[in-house]
């Protein structure tokens, strides 16, 4: 895996994100795709580890999360890899529903690089341990929502340029599966408060 | 093409510096950020003192060389006006007591008060060290004394007898397997056995006299191997003063000339694990408000 060739595709992702993914569709760099999110997702789950302990609120959830630290960095890095895999086959499936015709090695890639932004984030904590807390929140809130969009208006860019859908569809490609989830949450909670209700006889 | 890969090695640069400053912010001792207050460094002995670096697991063994470098680390410091060293020890190897008597006897002339502050124990090995610091300070309740030193041997050759084993020993001189599991120890070797032990005791009440303030006589009295409460031990001297740490700190601040109360520096670390126990032992105090105090005699 060459140094300027992974430098070439992270500018890529950041600077000319529509060039690269289009790139991407007609030959998915899969390999370099799951190094670099790995690579982002261990820069981010250590920088956790480094700086939680001295966010928490109490000195005792400090201790806590500076004692299982490392162990939940490990936990987190194995939830990204799954997630990594679980999301994009889902993206893949819904681009197909779609009308969409990229393959599931492109998704993955372009979900790999989409994660790209959130690397901003690592530095961005550090930061954030020698702000007062009514700034740290008043700042971080603005700044994750900022990445998050980011990082969903490039997996709608190459959603789209994968699977050769317009934007308004690659972007229900992408919305779909969380909508979804969200709904079904709400359904859930809903029909177990109403269980709850019936159940104390409250009408 | 090669502002994109500038660009991408500022990025990795940027976040590689983050990540070991946050390393580091990690690694700093703990400490409140009042400005201009005086610092006082708590140095732990938690443990069987060994001369090696230790083990692991907090509460079974506390290592000389790490102690000590601790102690050296607060006798550089010019932040550090003094040093509190909380000890926590059934006592050890003598040689391990020794090497941190040593260290504090450098922080002593370096011009630093050193206060040792007794906990559940602090019996042999442990009350070694504590006599070489300038004041001692016990709780009630907290053990102490134990002066005196022992070696043990176990002689398993019954035991071998039964299980058919024979232990074929070839030797360079007569007392090279002294303390033998294999057989009885001979009385020429109990007898270099006791030089050794009284020798060492000899040692331990030096420490104990020149520290103490207390003549020979009377040290040995109370240097027959009991064990005694932080109450006994102040009424036969062995002790300055009852009090918990808090009261050691504020001692050590005082002698140091630190008017107000002092920031508290952290000098021993703890193991990962320490902090994950001990601060979910927090929580749930925090979260059951009612549990009831616990009393433990053993």
């Amino acid at each position: 895996m060459s140094l300027p060739v992974l430098a070439d595709l992270v500018a890529g992702v950041y600077l000319h994100p529509v060039r690269t993914f289009r790139e991407v569709a007609v030959s998915a760099p899969v390999g370099r795709a799951l190094f670099l999110y790995l690579l982002v997702s261990a820069a981010g789950a250590l920088m956790a580890v480094l700086t939680t302990p001295r966010l928490a609120p109490h000195p005792q959830l400090a201790a806590v999360s500076g004692g299982f630290g490392f162990a939940v960095a490990v936990m987190f890095l194995a939830w990204a890899l799954a997630k990594l895999f679980v999301y994009s086959g889902l993206l893949h499936l819904v681009a197909e529903f779609f009308g969409g015709r990229g393959s599931a090695r492109g998704v993955f890639t372009v979900y790999g690089l989409a994660s790209l932004p959130t690397l901003v984030l690592v530095p961005w904590h550090l930061l954030v341990t020698w702000l007062p807390g009514y700034l740290r929140v008043g700042l971080t809130v603005p700044v994750a929502l900022g990445i998050f969009i980011w990082t969903v208006v490039l997996l709608i860019l190459g959603v789209r340029e994968v699977h050769g859908l317009t934007t308004a569809r690659a972007a229900l490609v992408v919305l779909v599966p969380p909508a979804a989830l969200a709904l079904g949450v709400l359904a859930a909670a809903a029909s177990l408060l109403a269980g709850v209700g019936a159940h104390l006889g409250i009408p | 093409m090669e502002r994109r890969r500038l660009f991408v090695i500022v990025l990795g640069v940027v976040v590689v510096l983050s990540l070991v400053a946050a390393g580091l912010l990690r690694a700093a001792p703990k400490e409140d950020g009042r400005p201009g207050a005086g610092r006082v460094g708590l140095v732990r002995v938690e443990g069987v003192l060994v001369a090696g670096a230790g083990g692991q697991f907090a509460g079974m063994t506390a290592s000389a060389e790490e102690v000590a470098a601790q102690l050296d680390r607060a006798r550089r410091d010019p932040n550090l006006r003094a040093v509190v060293l909380r000890i926590n020890s059934p006592g050890g190897s003598a040689a391990a007591a020794q090497e941190i008597t040593r260290a504090i006897e450098r922080l002593r002339g370096a011009g630093k008060p050193v206060v040792a502050s007794l906990g559940d124990t602090a019996a042999s090995g442990g009350y070694w060290i504590a006599a070489a610091a300038d004041r001692i300070v016990a709780n009630p309740a907290s053990l102490t004394g134990s002066i005196g030193v022992i070696i043990e041997t176990a002689n398993l050759a019954e035991l071998y007898r039964k299980l058919g084993i024979g232990v074929d020993t070839v030797k360079s001189g007569p007392y090279k397997d002294m303390g033998s599991p294999a057989r009885p120890l001979a009385p020429e070797e109990r007898a270099i056995f006791q030089s050794m032990v009284n020798d060492v005791y000899q040692q331990f009440l030096d420490v104990v006299c020149a520290g103490r303030h207390m003549d020979r006589e009377r040290v040995r009295g109370l240097a027959d191997g009991r064990v005694f409460t932080g109450r006994q031990a102040l009424e036969v001297g062995l002790v300055d003063q009852l009090g918990d740490l808090h009261e050691a700190i504020r001692w050590a601040a005082e002698a140091a000339g630190v008017p107000e109360e002092p920031v508290v520096v952290e000098l021993t670390p703890r193991p990962w694990w320490y902090g994950l126990l001990r601060g979910i032992e927090g929580l749930v105090a925090r979260w059951l408000p009612g549990r009831p105090a616990e009393v433990k005699v053993w």
